[in-house]
């Protein structure tokens, strides 16, 4: 059982936030695209946190969470938005959808460790 | 035969850049240069083309006649060839080489300098030449008046100071987050006029803001990349270098970070967006060929990335082109208003 899920195209990403957590106490669950981000979070309802990309192929990361709160009526989850994306209307369809914060791509573990850990708790 | 030039006899392992840095204020115009290739062997036309290169931006290059089909086969990016139809005791008749240049590399301008052919020669190479739209034609006593030909060729187009130095600085960035512990150098920028791919690896990404359209490309070689992830340098481990999805993964990273940094630096709000015109672009993969359908210098970044423990080994070359084909207008160009108000830094977490 997984308690932090990954979810972005780009395995390189997975890889890196993945270890990162990973070598830190979390249990991480990958995903590749918003489509397969879903499909775990119904199957893993032990995840707590989810750390998603915005611009994905198949399904987006902000279509992904507005299906999480609407089809999966998971309202629990926290998820937190890792993306190259800054525009203020891209932050505010997050937050209406239910993000709970955003992060502007490349990953720092050490400067969020602290949160992901209280997120995921 | 003395000069200023520097000579390439032969390939070099790695194709080099031009000088002249990109510092000022934000609507000037960037210094860039751009690398000629001067097939000569005469030591007056060779002083006079390295002082014209000199005052017009242009980085001079001497290559031998013979060595000509080999330097050309090296993948340099080059903006130009100069060349002397009549070459001094070379095997080659210069102006055969002209031909053979013009009908290899017809994006590279090609300027003939006609001194010391009979007029005869002269005339019919005129004519030979008249379907070669590529070449200009010139003799020392009228060198200056080429001054007006390399503009209009490859400095036609105006790249403000200020977003070359952003560009280059996005590109720093993204690269050290990308490469842990590797040290991390931009040559100075230049403009080309090949359409020349270098390596195996090679990434393509739409940039669009409302004063400009068209794309970004990453081009390396496997190798360097794949000895970066044995090293540790990179998200993979080094049992994963083997599988080639993890470099391209590694490049499409890459190009993904410096693509959103440069939208979020200069908006896309006005952008006309993929409903806009477009043109085929068209990859030639035997000849490592890529044509965005427009005769407009491309402007180039050759990055350079090695270990400081052992920075031969594990030196990778980046080469970063922009080829702004669908549109350009500079007198728009402008930085997002967002980041001049300030928002959150790269890495950290903003709660909502």
């Amino acid at each position: 059982m997984a308690n932090v899920l990954v979810v972005d195209d780009s395995s390189t990403v997975r890889n890196e936030v993945g270890n990162f957590l990973g070598s830190n106490g979390f249990q991480v669950a990958l995903a590749v695209d918003g489509h397969d981000g879903l499909a775990k979070l119904r199957q893993d309802s032990g995840i707590k946190l989810v750390v998603c990309d915005v611009n994905m192929p198949n399904m987006d990361g902000l279509t992904m969470v507005e299906r999480v709160r609407s089809e999966l009526g998971n309202h629990k989850v926290n998820i937190v938005m890792l993306t190259t994306e800054s525009s203020p209307a891209m932050k505010e369809r997050g937050k209406a959808a239910g993000v709970k914060g955003w992060i502007v791509k490349p990953f720092n573990g050490a400067a969020v460790l602290g949160s992901f850990q209280k997120l995921a708790a | 035969m003395e000069t200023a030039l520097p000579e390439i006899e032969n390939p070099p392992a790695d194709a080099g850049t031009a000088a002249g840095a990109a510092n000022g204020a934000a609507p000037e115009p960037a210094e860039l240069v751009s690398k000629v290739l001067v097939i000569e062997t005469d030591a007056c036309a060779l002083a006079a083309i390295r002082d014209f290169c000199d005052a017009n931006g242009l980085q001079g290059h001497k290559v031998h006649p013979l060595n000509v089909p080999a330097v050309l086969r090296s993948r340099i990016d080059l903006g130009a060839v100069f060349v002397g139809a009549e070459l001094q005791g070379a095997v080659t008749d210069g102006l055969a080489l002209a031909r053979d240049i013009a009908w290899l590399r017809p994006e590279l301008p090609l300027f003939l300098r006609m001194d010391g052919m009979p007029e005869a020669e002269a005339e019919a190479a005129a004519i030979a030449l008249q379907r070669e739209p590529s070449v200009v034609r010139y003799t020392l006593a009228e060198i200056d008046a080429l001054k007006a030909e390399v503009d209009r060729k490859l400095f036609d187009r105006v790249y403000p100071t200020s977003l070359v130095r952003t560009l280059g600085e996005m590109t720093q960035s993204a690269l050290g987050s990308q490469f842990k512990g590797m040290q991390v150098r931009l040559d100075p920028p230049y403009v080309v006029r090949d359409r020349l791919i270098h390596g195996e690896l090679f990434t393509l990404i739409p940039m669009e803001t409302p004063w400009c359209r068209g794309f970004m490309t990453l081009q390396t070689d496997a190798g360097s990349l794949r000895r970066a992830v044995v090293a540790g340098r990179t998200a993979f481990s080094a049992e994963e270098s083997a599988d080639f999805r993890n470099l391209n993964a590694i490049l499409g990273e890459l190009t993904n970070l410096v693509w959103g940094a440069f939208r979020n630096r200069f908006g896309t709000e006005g952008a006309s967006g993929s409903f806009g015109v477009q043109v085929p672009i068209i990859v030639n993969h035997l000849h490592r060929y890529i044509s965005f359908g427009t005769e407009s210098p491309q402007l180039c970044f050759k990055c350079q990335l090695w270990s400081p423990e052992d920075p031969e080994a594990t030196a990778i070359t980046i080469y970063q082109r922009f080829a702004f084909s669908l549109s350009w207008a500079p007198e728009l160009y402008r930085e997002s208003e967002a980041l001049l108000s300030g928002f959150v830094e790269s890495g950290e977490l903003e709660l909502f």
